[in-house]
């Protein structure tokens, strides 16, 4: 599943946004892309699709930049509820 | 827990037995009284979003929007307090620390701390992210907060309020207990409708609150907390709205049915039935579209946002019209001091206002539809 989560969240951000080819470094809030209305639909369908909850620490911009920033984020807390 | 109402059916008898026939002494007083406050905390109406564990009744978002409705079908300012205590407390519980959840969240769930929210500013309306007020961290790790919020209803009886305010990371929520010092309450009156929901302008002038009054992510609660909070309320609202629109129906079919010359009643003038049918099919269309979102919610579906949005901008532009109509069908009856007529259509035309404004909606959901259009 962890391989998965790059392209699931590329396929989120298609649907969300058919007219935009997004790659998976683009920048969503420098390129204007994301709102605050888009951003928490992000996070919402993270935590959903991925079963984590983000702790307030990991809830930062940076985190949510582009799809490999997303990507590592969801590895690294499915990562974690693994070793637990 | 047994006598708590958890249907809507039974809220509906709630309503109607203590808080519809009050409304418009609370409308004119511009106060609910405690004992009306008491009671519902003893329905399980403060905590009707927080779960068991904390002391609340864990209702899903669709029971949730059936009580809002109902609550706002007998009175829009008694809704408009459950609102913001419900967006405090879900922000509580969705973006609280341990400390914070076990600290507030029975106090909430109880109503023994009512909740409000103070995100608007003089100059920060619609426009959130012109937000002036400042929190200032200092080395201990403490903050203290200087600023001015306005319009927050509730104001005048809450004992949390949660603050938004400018950090050097950017905005940031904050979790502040009324009797901090520093905090001015300073009660609004004479509001054109909700009048009962006991506003109050808050000043915080160096007020220090200490690190565990950071509630969520640091610098980056525009997108979290505000968002998600403003959902709920918006969620609240639209759900009120649809109750407004169910009481304006109801009204104008029971005055046009009595109501008439000997020949003929009021209810067989065809324009009368044009204003009936008309808030007829609103209401069926508010109230399933408040339904979708709340069904979204359950789900966790993201799709929730926008349908909220949408659910919101029905409800409150059809009930301000369905209100309209309410005071034309009662004619003078309709004006006079204390008709639920004349507070129905003041306190619709709040609704257009609030947790977004018709304006902003329609720019937003404009914005949606060219996410969705081809280059």
């Amino acid at each position: 599943m962890t391989a998965a989560v790059g392209p699931e969240i590329a396929k989120f951000l298609a649907g969300s946004f058919p007219n935009l080819d997004i790659g998976d470094d683009d920048d969503l809030f420098d390129g204007g892309i994301a709102n605050s209305l888009f951003t928490i639909q992000l996070i919402m369908f993270v935590e959903k699709r991925f079963a984590v909850q983000i702790p307030n620490e990991d809830l930062e911009l940076d985190n949510f930049r582009t799809v490999t920033a997303m990507t590592k984020l969801v590895e690294r807390l499915t990562q974690a509820r693994s070793d637990v | 827990m047994s006598d708590r109402p958890h249907g809507r059916e039974e809220f509906r008898a709630a309503v109607d037995a203590e808080i519809a026939p009050r409304a418009a002494r609370f409308d004119r007083d511009q106060s609910i009284p405690g004992d009306v406050l008491r009671r519902m905390g003893e329905l399980g109406w403060w905590g009707a979003i927080l779960p068991p564990e904390t002391g609340g009744a864990g209702m899903d978002m669709v029971t949730l929007g059936e009580l809002h409705e109902e609550v706002g079908r007998g009175c829009s300012s008694v809704r408009s307090l459950l609102t913001v205590h419900s967006m405090v407390s879900y922000a509580v519980s969705r973006w609280g620390s341990d400390e914070q959840r076990a600290r507030w969240l029975p106090r909430l769930a109880r109503g023994e701390t009512i909740g409000a929210f103070c995100l608007t500013e003089q100059r920060a309306g619609s426009d959130v992210a012109n937000i002036a007020a400042t929190a200032v961290r200092q080395d201990d790790g403490s903050y203290v907060l200087d600023g001015g919020k306005r319009w927050t209803t509730g104001g005048q009886i809450a004992g949390l309020l949660l603050v938004f305010a400018r950090t050097g990371r950017g905005i940031s929520a904050f979790l502040v207990e009324r009797d901090t010092p520093g905090v001015e309450v300073r009660p609004v009156h004479d509001m054109l409708g909700t009048r009962g929901s006991m506003l109050a302008e808050i000043d915080f002038r160096d007020c220090r609150l200490g690190p565990g009054a950071l509630l969520g992510p640091d610098g980056f609660a525009l997108a979290t907390v505000v968002t998600g909070v403003l959902d709920i309320g918006r969620y609240s609202v639209a759900c009120g709205c649809v109750g407004i629109l169910q009481a304006c129906l109801e009204a104008g079919a029971r005055f046009t049915a009595e109501k008439g010359t000997r020949t003929q009643p009021l209810s067989e003038h065809q324009l009368i039935r044009q204003m009936l049918t008309q808030t007829v099919t609103d209401v069926t269309a508010a109230r399933l579209l408040c339904r979708q979102a709340g069904e979204l919610k359950d789900r966790q579906d993201p799709q929730t946002i926008m349908a909220t949005w949408i659910a919101k901008y029905f409800a409150s532009t059809a009930a301000a019209r369905a209100a309209s109509d309410a005071v034309q069908i009662h004619g003078a009856a309709g004006c006079a001091p204390d008709h639920p007529a004349q507070r129905y259509y003041r306190d619709a035309k709040v609704m257009e206002i609030i947790e977004g404004s018709t304006q902003i909606q329609q720019i937003k959901i404009a914005e949606e539809a060219y996410r969705w259009t081809a280059r």
